[in-house]
């Protein structure tokens, strides 16, 4: 087991590699031009190729793609904005804690509230309370995520004064923007885990346990949802990419300075450095997630534990 | 003897989206205690649905019990409260399915799914004493007790299905019904499983139904048997009764000319002719009448009450002369 996280880990590196160059180079066919972002158009070409010179952007595109990553991991340095000219890295750290902190909360509602309530409504099929979960759940799905938002920062922020609008001063804050990022995405998990534990509870094993004498709560509890949780886990790891690109609307919407926030900005002035770094940071993160959730996999189902032993 | 399971007059269908599947039409059967009964019939004839009626674990929603009842020791089980389900199943009727690769739970050790049948009506004893007692079961079926500590996957399908039996028998029941318990098996395996169920019924004193389409492993094993078609027991008495071949049921008849004899100089084997009637789709009268070499014409107008020559009944008019027995 130790083996193959090891093994899992290494074959990170070349995944973050090819992931960034992909980026890196996307980005550099971009038009945008530093020269002309500083001088207006009317700069001459001197002009121009001694900025871009001093940007070193006439060098090859490998050349720049590896002093870029070269200087991210030796010296945590991602280079200087176009627009304000200063530290992308000073930026990306102040806003990071924002964005961990929502698309965490985002994480925790989506799983936990997903899971009990798909639980829920597999184990009560077609109950009253089952198809109420149902409707409510089909309801998140097709509402988009920015129109429920604003309808709620009228309701609870404006009218009822509950929460604040805009901003990221407190935890307060964060209450709202975490629940609308979260909605869409409880509902997809809701009803993943109701049709997966409905498959479980169809299966022969279950009845199995019927027939040993066990209760229906030691059913559902020790048999079927360890079984059934899987294909929901691997749906979390799809989550987590799922909520940090949601979290680029939702940050804009309430107003809170995160990366999210910040590559929005970056892309609507061609601002390519300060586009770079919430992309890595986006797809790390994905990467990484995905390597927890098939460990986690590894644990849960000995099949899988064995095969890599 | 004395009774321990008395199926009356059962119905069970299945209410799925498309049809009303007619699975049990009106059942009567009776085990006493010690005896092996045969339960014998073509796929599809609702052997398995009799079985999880006296169990109780039909398939929430889409099955139903529509008529009768299934008394076991003198209880009702349909009346029964969650309570006393819980406390009859496993512990005094226990069941061995007909499919070992889907019956056992894949995530959890082959000795813990055991043992859970001791944790759950042997609240005495101690971990030690499940263990010995799960270790002592594994040997009786011919599986090393190191091995509990494997997943269901590590191991084979007839290893499985003795798992499944060692489940089954942990606990002592005094009903084992076992649905076609080497169906999925090859015949050495097949022969090895016998075995082991004719030793428990001799040496615990086991009450058995034996589901299976199989004839031979019927006489070897039973007392009595049950030859099922379309949801009803057509013909039932002891081994001798059905096996001297002098008065049958057309249907069993049909199901003996289906075996093939070594003995004999016949070069072909006869099947019956037709197929099973749709069990959502009943025909009246005999429900074996379209399919049957006797057919007359009052064959599809009526069925056929029980017409019984000491232990011996048949549900068919060409017995009429023994006269009416109880029902079948
Ligand atoms: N869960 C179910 N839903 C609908 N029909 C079923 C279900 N289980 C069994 N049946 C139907 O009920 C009939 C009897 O099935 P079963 O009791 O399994 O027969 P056997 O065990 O004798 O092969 C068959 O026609 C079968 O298709
Ligand atoms: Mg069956």
């Amino acid at each position: 087991m130790v083996k193959y996280i090891l093994k899992r880990l290494l074959l990170l590196i070349p995944t973050f590699f090819l992931l960034t160059l992909m980026v890196y180079t996307i980005l550099s066919l971009s038009p945008a031009n530093p020269a002309f972002m500083r001088l207006g158009t009317t700069a001459t070409q001197e002009q121009i190729d001694e900025i871009n010179h001093e940007l070193g952007l006439d060098r090859p595109l490998l050349v720049r793609y590896g002093t870029y990553m070269w200087n991210l991991i030796t010296k945590g340095d991602m280079g200087v904005s176009w627009v304000m000219q200063t530290s992308v890295y000073k930026e990306f750290m102040e806003r990071l804690p924002n964005t961990l902190l929502l698309t965490a909360l985002a994480l925790l509602l989506t799983t936990v509230v997903g899971i009990v309530a798909g639980v829920f409504a597999a184990v009560n099929q077609n109950s009253i309370g089952d198809r109420t979960t149902m409707i409510l759940a089909m309801l998140l799905i097709s509402l988009p995520n920015f129109f429920l938002s604003l309808i709620c920062q009228i309701v609870f922020c404006l009218q009822l004064r509950w929460l604040p609008v805009t901003g990221a001063g407190s935890l307060k804050h964060f209450i709202l923007p975490s629940i609308m990022l979260a909605a869409s995405r409880i509902a997809g998990q809701v009803r993943l885990t109701r049709s997966s534990m409905l498959d479980v509870i169809g299966q022969d094993y279950v009845r199995t346990a019927y027939a040993k004498g066990c209760s229906k709560r030691r059913v559902v509890f020790y048999h079927a949802l360890r079984n059934g949780l899987m294909p929901v886990i691997t749906n979390i790891g799809n989550n987590v990419g799922n909520i940090v690109a949601g979290a680029v609307t939702v940050e804009t919407i309430f107003a809170i300075p995160g990366v999210g926030s910040m590559l929005v900005n970056a892309v609507r002035s061609n601002d390519i450095p300060q586009v770079m770094s919430p992309i890595i940071f986006i797809s790390l993160l994905v990467c990484v997630v995905n390597l927890v959730v098939d460990l986690l996999y590894a644990v849960i189902d000995p099949r899988v534990k064995l095969q890599y032993r | 003897m004395k009774e321990l399971l008395n199926i009356k007059n059962l119905y069970v269908q299945y209410n799925t989206d498309e049809a009303v599947v007619h699975a049990v039409n009106g059942v009567d059967l009776i085990v006493h205690r010690g005896e092996a009964m045969g339960l014998v019939g073509e796929t599809g004839a609702g052997k398995t649905t009799t079985a999880l009626g006296i169990l109780n674990i039909l398939p929430e929603q889409v099955g139903e019990i529509t008529e009768g009842d299934i008394v076991y020791d003198g209880k009702n089980v349909l009346n029964m409260s969650k309570k006393e389900l819980q406390a009859m199943r496993g512990k005094q009727v226990s069941m061995i399915f007909q499919d070992p690769m889907t019956s056992l739970n894949p995530i959890i050790t082959v000795g813990n799914q055991i043992d859970e049948m001791l944790l759950l009506h042997f609240k005495e004893l101690t971990k030690e004493q499940r263990a010995q007692k799960v270790d002592d079961i594994l040997k009786l079926v011919g599986i090393p007790a190191e091995r509990k500590h494997e997943y269901p996957f590590q191991f084979s399908g007839g290893m499985k299905q003795r798992i499944g039996i060692a489940i089954a028998l942990v606990c002592q029941p005094d009903l084992l019904i076992a649905d076609e318990p080497t169906t999925a098996l090859d015949v050495t395996i097949q022969a090895q499983i016998l075995q082991l169920m004719k030793q428990l019924k001799r040496e615990l004193g086991t009450a058995l139904i034996m589901i299976t389409h199989d004839l031979g492993i019927v006489a070897e094993l039973c007392d009595n048997v049950s030859v099922m078609y379309a949801g009803e027991i057509v013909e039932t008495g002891t081994v001798e009764d059905i096996y001297q071949r002098i008065e049958n049921h057309p249907y069993t008849t049909g199901l003996f000319n289906c075996i093939p004899k070594l003995d004999s100089n016949e070069k072909r084997l006869t099947p019956i002719a037709g197929y099973m009637v749709d069990p959502t789709d009943l025909p009246k009268g005999c429900k074996f009448h379209d399919r049957c070499p006797y057919v007359t014409d009052r064959c599809g107008r009526e069925n056929p009450k029980a017409y019984q020559n000491g232990t011996h009944k048949i549900k068919c008019f060409r017995y009429e002369s023994w006269g009416e027995g109880d029902s079948i």
